[in-house]
């Protein structure tokens, strides 16, 4: 069928079919490799804040206040950089973006070490680190997939998105562990390392494009022949932005996007563990089961991906949203039930954490059109991220006031049911095509 | 295969979905006892209650002469709710408690108990005050009313959907399910406001009565609602009549239980709602897309509700006399008649000749104010106590 998978099809004067050629692994596969790498780490430095906020206190005498204040200007712009970042891979191409950024990331992780004030901690923290891996971020999983990987990429993608909890899963307590007994500066210098020695990989091994090499995209039938974009990058963001907000698809992504970043990162992520605390359970217990959600949270991502390669992402994404939504209102039921019911909540809700991200990388693409969607993926991402960020906060102050989460698990329970009802309305009735948006590359089959 | 997924998928919801046992919650009797002298203070105050139950709020409280609160955080075990108390004053105490039980129903009450001689005490009025069954007037109305709603909301949703199965689609028809949604979910905050209105509007009974098996119920409902937002935007109305099912089941699942026959109760309920649903909205969906092909529906339905209706009535009475003895007896004669009035005037062709509508459109228009009529019947019903 066209597959490139010999790397003799570099040469097509040179005949092929006469010897079996040596089977060599397509360069996507490699370019997919350094990509996890990057992500992995770049999960890994943004897990830091979280380990570092004891030591700091100890170190400084700041409060939690200032320190938070860092984590939240790091968490606003990791989000918001998205776009800008998929304009500047647009323009600059992906290895250039994510070299700069890992410099980025390493300069502020080391340059902490000599920090002495607050300011220093929101600018390096906050604002470097959060510019820095908000270029490694779900945008660059997405424009990877999307240029190298035809067939597969669903599954690709699933892999990439993975390796944001992997790198979590790995680094965390490693982290946890250096800050504890060596101080909390051996593991800012370790963060500051890893990231400089991923430079060279990236450098090296990561391309901007298959026709870069000569090669088509993984199980691509036809050349790549999208060219470098043009024009100021944060124009396009905006630009990008701009065709979005026109497009009835795009509300409905974004605020399902901006429901899922709710019910995972801002609840789940951050107050089970004080929620199963309040109903009495030991603190490791309760941290131990956050890292079974991220354990099952890596297998149904890696699922979700090869689920996108085969099925309508639309009813992915409800039958995700939906059972979700039941889980968080069994939610309170669980709680009563031993550990049971607890544990069917953390294998039902671990396996579709960020098993939504494949599915809905998926829809923009053929929303968006191949060429621009990553930026608009971007700006739906950064809904992801301010959902996460309004309902940390919400919930925080539904505890305050009444003492109880049940509401706020029941709430975002409702609420990914609503985001099940949004992502089944998307494409379904014909409108006007605004300028720019390329029809959706699959008709809506509905029956 | 998104439909058979969806199918299995409720059918684990339903098997998950907690199952309560139902009744009323009546005080049985208490430690001190209503009206009982006491020599000195007690230590604490005891209430045993005909099932278990959850204190609403603060549980009990209690007032001393000089109407200082005295009671401590109260605790519940099973059917038994303790308070301590710390109080060394003489004269009388007044006792006001509120509760939920496992049906959701909010209860409360007050009585006195006098420590050495009678005296004033500043909230003894609470104790002769009047009370419907176990909720408060306003909480009564509310609540009659957002089950009225609720029923609208059922009988809109579903039973204009099951109406273009059995007839056939029509694009009038089209936004009326959506309105059912939206009265589904709206009557949900005004069921919470209704419990919070029999029995007190603060934070802590807010709380407890979120946190109660009614605020799981409200929010299963509010859940299965937007589901069936979420799924009317699919062409098969499949999934909608089965989440109409599941609806039905949690109806049922906080409807009055039968004693005794607690399985029973929930499913008689949901058939009867069920049918309802399927003879209301039909009846709607006539109005606006008249179909001839709907009537011998409209008759099934209508038989299996009177048939349902009939047997909860004999579970729920105790006795024929119950009929006239008390406000739940007296509402369900009044159903019952009208009922026997509206199933004469759709059988007789005598009296049809008086109402003559060759469209169909002007009778249809009466059955459904029959019909809306007998809804409130029921969501009258529904929020009072029955004798049995």
């Amino acid at each position: 069928m066209g597959e490139v998978k010999f790397i003799g099809e570099l040469f097509p004067d040179r005949p092929v079919y006469s010897v079996k050629p040596m089977k060599r692994v397509h360069y996507a596969w490699i370019v997919a490799a350094v990509t996890f790498v990057a992500l992995m780490g770049a999960a890994g430095f943004r897990a830091t804040p979280g380990v570092l906020i004891v030591p700091l206190e100890h170190e400084f005498g700041w409060n939690r206040a200032i320190i938070s204040f860092a984590v939240f200007i790091n968490l606003i712009l990791f989000g918001l950089t998205g776009p800008f970042a998929a304009a500047l891979m647009n323009r600059f191409g992906i290895r250039t973006v994510t070299v700069g950024a890992l410099v980025t990331v390493a300069s502020g992780a080391l340059l902490t070490t000599v920090m002495t004030a607050p300011w220093q901690l929101y600018l390096l923290w906050g604002v470097v680190v959060g510019l820095g891996t908000g270029c490694i971020a779900s945008v660059l999983a997405a424009t990877v997939a999307s240029r190298w990987f035809v067939q597969r990429r669903g599954l690709v993608l699933g892999a990439l998105t993975a390796a944001g909890a992997t790198g979590q899963l790995i680094f965390l307590p490693f982290l946890g562990f250096l800050a504890q007994n060596r101080g909390w500066r051996s593991a800012a210098i370790t963060v500051g390392i890893a990231a400089l020695v991923v430079v060279p990989i990236v450098a090296l091994f990561l391309r901007n494009r298959p026709a870069d090499l000569g090669l088509r995209a993984y199980g691509a039938t036809t050349a790549d022949s999208g060219p470098l974009s043009v024009g100021n990058p944060i124009r396009n963001a905006f630009r990008g932005l701009g065709l979005g907000v026109r497009s009835r698809d795009f509300w409905l992504l974004a605020g399902s996007f901006f429901i899922c970043g709710a019910s995972t990162n801002g609840l789940i992520g951050t107050h089970l563990i004080p929620a199963s605390m309040d109903h009495g359970m030991a603190e490791v217990t309760a941290a131990s089961l956050l890292a079974l959600i991220g354990v099952f949270d890596v297998i149904g991502t890696l699922v979700s991906g090869v689920l996108t390669d085969r099925f309508d992402s639309r009813w992915l994404l409800f039958w995700y949203y939906g059972l979700r939504g039941l889980s968080l209102l069994f939610l309170p039921y669980a709680f009563g039930t031993a550990y049971f019911g607890l544990i069917l909540f953390i294998v039902f809700y671990g396996l579709d954490w960020v098993a939504t991200v494949p599915p809905t990388v998926q829809l923009a693409r053929k929303l968006f059109g191949q060429q621009n969607f990553t930026i608009v993926y971007g700006w739906i991402f950064a809904a992801h991220q301010l959902g996460a960020a309004s309902i940390a906060l919400a919930a925080g102050a539904v505890r305050t006031f009444f003492g109880d989460y049940q509401l706020a698990f029941m709430s975002s329970g409702l609420l990914c049911l609503i985001a099940a009802g949004l992502v089944l309305r998307i494409v379904r009735t014909r409108r006007t095509e605004g300028p720019g948006l390329p029809a959706p590359a699959e008709a809506p089959a509905y029956t | 295969m998104g439909r058979r997924l969806l199918v299995v998928g409720l059918a684990l919801a339903l098997a998950l979905a907690p199952r309560t046992a139902l009744a009323h919650a009546v005080l049985f009797g208490s430690d001190p006892s209503p009206d009982s002298v006491l020599v000195a203070p007690p230590a604490s105050v005891t209430l045993t209650f005909s099932e278990t139950v959850i204190p609403a709020g603060k549980g009990i409280t209690v007032f001393s002469p000089s109407g200082r609160q005295v009671a401590g955080p109260g605790r519940v075990e099973g059917h038994v709710l303790t308070a301590p108390i710390s109080a060394t004053e003489t004269g009388t105490y007044v006792v006001i408690w509120q509760a939920l039980a496992a049906d959701t129903h909010p209860s409360r009450g007050a009585f006195r108990f006098v420590v050495g001689q009678p005296s004033a005490n500043p909230y003894l009025a609470a104790v002769s005050g009047g009370e419907i069954g176990t909720a408060t007037p306003l909480g009564f109305v509310l609540q009659a009313l957002a089950r009225w709603i609720h029923f609208i909301g059922m009988a809109l949703a579903f039973g204009i959907i099951a109406y273009q199965v059995l007839t056939r689609p029509a694009p009038r028809l089209r936004r009326l399910p959506l309105a059912g949604v939206a009265l589904l979910i709206a009557a949900e905050p005004l069921a919470l406001i209704a419990q919070l209105a029999s029995l007190s509007f603060d934070g802590d009974t807010a709380i407890a009565v979120l946190a109660s098996p009614f605020g799981r119920l409200l929010g299963l409902r509010l859940g299965v609602a937007l589901l069936v937002w979420a799924l009317l935007a699919l062409e098969s109305p499949w999934p909608v009549l089965a989440l109409g099912g599941v609806m039905a089941l949690i109806d049922g699942a906080s409807a009055h239980a039968i004693p005794g026959l607690p399985g029973a109760g929930l499913s008689l309920d949901a058939l009867h709602v069920a049918a309802m649903a399927i003879w209301v909205g039909g009846l709607a969906g006539f109005l606006f897309a008249p179909d001839g092909r709907f009537r011998p529906y409209a008759i099934g339905g209508f038989a299996v509700a009177i048939g349902s209706g009939l047997l909860l009535a004999l579970a729920h009475l105790g006795s024929p006399s119950d009929l006239v003895s008390n406000a739940y007896g007296w509402t369900l004669l009044i159903k019952a008649a009208i009922v026997a009035i509206a199933l004469a005037s759709f059988s007789l062709p005598l009296l049809r000749r008086y109402f003559p509508s060759p469209s169909g459109g002007g009778q249809g228009g009466g059955r459904l104010g029959v019909a809306g009529i007998i809804l409130v019947l029921a969501a009258v019903l529904i929020s009072l106590p029955p004798p049995r």
